[in-house]
């Protein structure tokens, strides 16, 4: 049976049905929409074949399309100096833009995505030397950029910037360690419409994290709406020493949320 | 804190992943009579099936029924779509002339309330918790155009906003029969309302009960084992789940779910703990559970993912 | 999924054209269409969301079935008024919106906003200068408009066409979704409009 998706919300008016792009939409249309969308973000550059050097994953289908986990995994990390996701079929498809310091440690990196239809999903890697690999995944999602909040945007903001840093490995000095930060945050993508007061609810949204350790940049992440909220985001440094984890992040209402984590931390 | 941004459209009726409409063989006809069970005397309740909305089942996927006083008719909950809402008032009107003084809409899911519009010529007052408008506001438009893709243009109906709130319990009086409503705090969703008759001792628990279909989680994880807990110690013989036989004993019925409740809160705690990414999580959470619930395979997935985002934070 | 379902022919007793009385269909729902509007004296300058009427002076309602026989039989203009995505406000200025393309029923010119209630001059000069083009100057040439369920900006620029002095003008309020729904086909599209209105 052929499952009917819908983004109800995403014209910004609540009671509009809408886009099923991937009715009629087939491998050709897919692949047309993914050169209309590399010459958006890369203009002429030439993207290769990835698989030498990256990989996705990305479940077939998602159990909750506002909330779909994404792993991208690089073969030769210390080669690559940035990491792009593209969503293809969502409104606005450049989900986060990685750039990476001389801590990361991008063998593993793991994100939470919105997905709004299903779409094909690329990773791009940018090599130290400019040049550009993707690789693809398909995703079964929909609806995930229309999904009304549970929660009225007053309760949804609170806790605004909160964050939280798992530590998922054991610590050495100087050996890699994989750890994921958490973020308080609605991410508001400027696209949903509350019935109630008929006010669509602004975008506000987390747009840039900085992570730096004992003052090193381990990356720069410039994400947009199609982000999940609450970000979730897993990779890795290189923890020379003790020291601290230093996180800033920015929304779009300018609001900047700092924090520091110790490393190793205090055992749970 | 803990109630989870999104999956916020999941609910008890899946609606993230409906299958296709089914149509139906037949031609057009008048919609198959609804059928009662009087589970205690004078209260009627119609099975919900425990599938999916579908064309071919008209969201018609959850208990719903009424409650007939001396004077007065209470009916919970409305049903699933327009189509399932007007069946059951015909249904009523078979069994009693009485007027339907109120319609009560135990949670914003779309099979439990979309069916509020078929009673609006009655003009009940409906009731719900106080925290309903606002999830309707949030929800109600999106699951209205989900319904209707799945159903056909046009047979979800509008939202019907509940007219009187209860903020932590409420009496109705249906003429020498009183029941008492309580507003629970989040659990299924953070709008449940549940029902005791006083006269039988029947707790009607909407959703905050399911038998032999796999609970949904679209609220808090931890505050529905609290409020179950709560539930039980009420005393009530008999209960109406929101999914599953039309009458349960109670408390009896509700081991099985607060065990797979439990089940869920101590798996996903540990796979946090043990570093497991969620999206590995969804399939190796609350296995234990996977033969004893219908539609597990369907929304224990979604269930871990709602509870790992909130209990990640812990 | 792939044949109209039989609440597709309970549709078409309910809007197939103006002259049937509506009790005379009523089967299905409690007041078979609880949710239909009057019709404006003029456009209708409300929000665009929300009950639409039943009928529309002037012209022909269809269902999904009475329109697939009437595009099988060819000659017909069709012509989708859905609305654009529009970038939401609070998207940084450099951050890219590129919503996949637009999709409706194959071989229709979209022309988004020409549904509005209030359009300007220009506007509407433009469409009626389109229509003329479209249609190759024929009033009696059979048009068709829609956009989406429950709304009304199909029935305004409906109205436009018929107050323009087309003599078959037919409204499809079910939209792209109902034509989906009923396992049609549906392709990509690009808007067309004169640029600024």
């Amino acid at each position: 049976m052929r499952k009917l998706w819908l983004c109800a919300l995403l014209c910004g008016a609540a009671l509009l049905p809408l886009t099923t792009a991937h009715a009629g939409e087939d491998a050709a249309a897919r692949a047309q929409r993914w050169q209309d969308l590399r010459h958006a973000i890369f203009g002429n550059r030439p993207v290769r074949d990835g698989a030498a050097v990256l990989a996705l994953q990305a479940p077939y289908r998602a159990e909750d399309a506002a909330l779909v986990p994404v792993a991208i995994l690089l073969k030769h990390p210390a080669s690559v100096k940035g990491v792009y996701l593209v969503i293809d079929n969502n409104p606005s498809p450049l989900a986060a833009h990685f750039s990476f310091g001389p801590d990361a440690d991008p063998q593993q990196i793991g994100l939470r995505v919105r997905v709004n239809d299903y779409t094909d999903v690329h990773a791009v890697a940018e090599l130290q030397d400019g040049t550009l690999y993707s690789v693809a995944d398909f995703v079964k999602a929909a609806g995930g950029c229309s999904a009304p909040s549970g929660q009225s945007d007053a309760e949804a903001l609170q806790g605004l910037g909160e964050m939280k840093l798992r530590v998922l490995g054991a610590y050495a000095p100087g050996r890699p360690l994989q750890v994921k930060l958490l973020i308080r945050h609605p991410d508001f993508n400027g696209m949903q419409m509350n019935q109630l007061t008929r006010l669509v609810t602004p975008a506000r949204f987390i747009d840039s994290t900085e992570v730096s350790y004992n003052g090193t940049k381990v990356f720069h992440l410039e994400t947009g709406i199609s982000l999940s909220s609450d970000p979730a985001i897993t990779f890795g440094f290189f923890p020379k020493s003790v020291g601290q984890l230093e996180v800033v992040a920015h929304d779009t209402d300018k609001a900047v949320f700092r924090h520091e984590f110790d490393i190793p931390g205090p055992s749970s | 804190m803990s109630l989870t941004r999104r999956g916020a459209v999941v609910g008890g009726a899946c609606l993230c992943c409906l299958p296709a409409a089914t149509r139906r063989a037949d031609a057009v006809a008048a919609p198959a009579p609804i059928l009662l069970s009087e589970v205690s005397p004078g209260i009627h309740i119609r099975h919900g099936v425990n599938q999916d909305a579908s064309a071919g089942n008209d969201d018609a996927i959850a208990n719903i029924g009424c409650v007939v006083g001396r004077d007065a008719v209470a009916v919970m909950d409305p049903g699933g779509s327009l189509e399932d809402g007007e069946g059951l008032r015909r249904a009523i009107r078979q069994i009693t002339s009485l007027p339907i003084r109120y319609v009560v809409m135990s949670h914003v899911h779309p099979d439990h309330v979309f069916g509020a519009t078929a009673f609006q010529p009655e003009h009940p007052v409906f009731v719900g918790h106080a925290r309903l408008p606002q999830a309707l506001a949030q929800r109600g438009a999106y699951y209205r155009e989900m319904l209707d893709r799945v159903l056909g243009p046009g047979r979800a109906g509008p939202v019907v906003m509940p007219t009187q709130l209860v903020h932590d319990r409420a009496a109705l009086d249906l003429g020498g029969r009183i029941l008492d409503l309580t507003a629970h705090r989040p659990a299924h969703t953070d709008c449940d309302l549940s029902m005791t008759d006083r006269r039988t001792g029947t707790l009607l628990a909407g959703d905050l009960v399911f038998v032999h279909r796999v609970p949904s989680l679209d609220g808090d994880l931890k505050g529905w084992l609290a409020e179950l807990a709560a539930m039980q110690a009420l005393g009530q013989r008999h209960a109406v789940p929101g999914h599953g036989p039309v009458r349960v004993d109670w408390p009896a019925a509700a081991a099985d779910m607060t065990r797979y409740l439990t089940v869920l809160l101590a798996g996903t705690r540990q796979a946090i703990a043990r570093n497991v990414p969620i999206a590995q999580a969804v399939h190796t959470v609350a296995q234990s559970e996977r033969d004893r619930w219908q539609l597990f395979d369907d929304y224990n997935p979604r269930n871990v993912t709602v509870a790992y985002q909130q209990l990640e934070w812990e | 999924m792939r044949r109209p379902g039989a609440w597709f022919v309970a549709l078409l007793w309910l809007i197939a054209a103006p002259v049937l009385a509506p009790a005379a269909a009523a089967q299905h729902a409690p007041q078979d269409a609880p949710e239909h509007a009057p019709e404006p004296h003029g456009y209708w300058l409300g929000p665009i969301h929300g009950p639409v009427p039943a009928t529309i002076a002037g012209g022909t309602v269809l269902g999904t079935a009475a329109l697939a026989r009437l595009l099988a039989g060819g000659g017909v203009v069709l012509i989708d008024v859905a609305e654009a995505t529009h970038r939401p406000a609070g998207l940084p200025a450099g951050t890219l919106w590129l919503p996949p393309p637009h999709r409706d029923i194959p071989g229709s010119a979209w022309i988004p906003d020409v549904g509005r209630g209030e359009i300007s001059p220009l506007f509407a000069a433009w469409f009626r200068a389109r229509l003329a083009a479209l249609t190759e100057g024929h009033r009696a040439k059979r048009i068709v408009v829609y956009c989406h369920p429950r709304c009304w900006m199909s029935w305004n620029a409906a109205k436009r066409a018929i107050n323009d002095g087309y003599r078959a003008v037919f409204w499809y309020p079910d939209g792209v979704e109902g034509w989906e729904h009923a396992g049609h086909a549906t392709a990509a599209v690009k808007p067309e409009g004169p640029g600024s209105r």
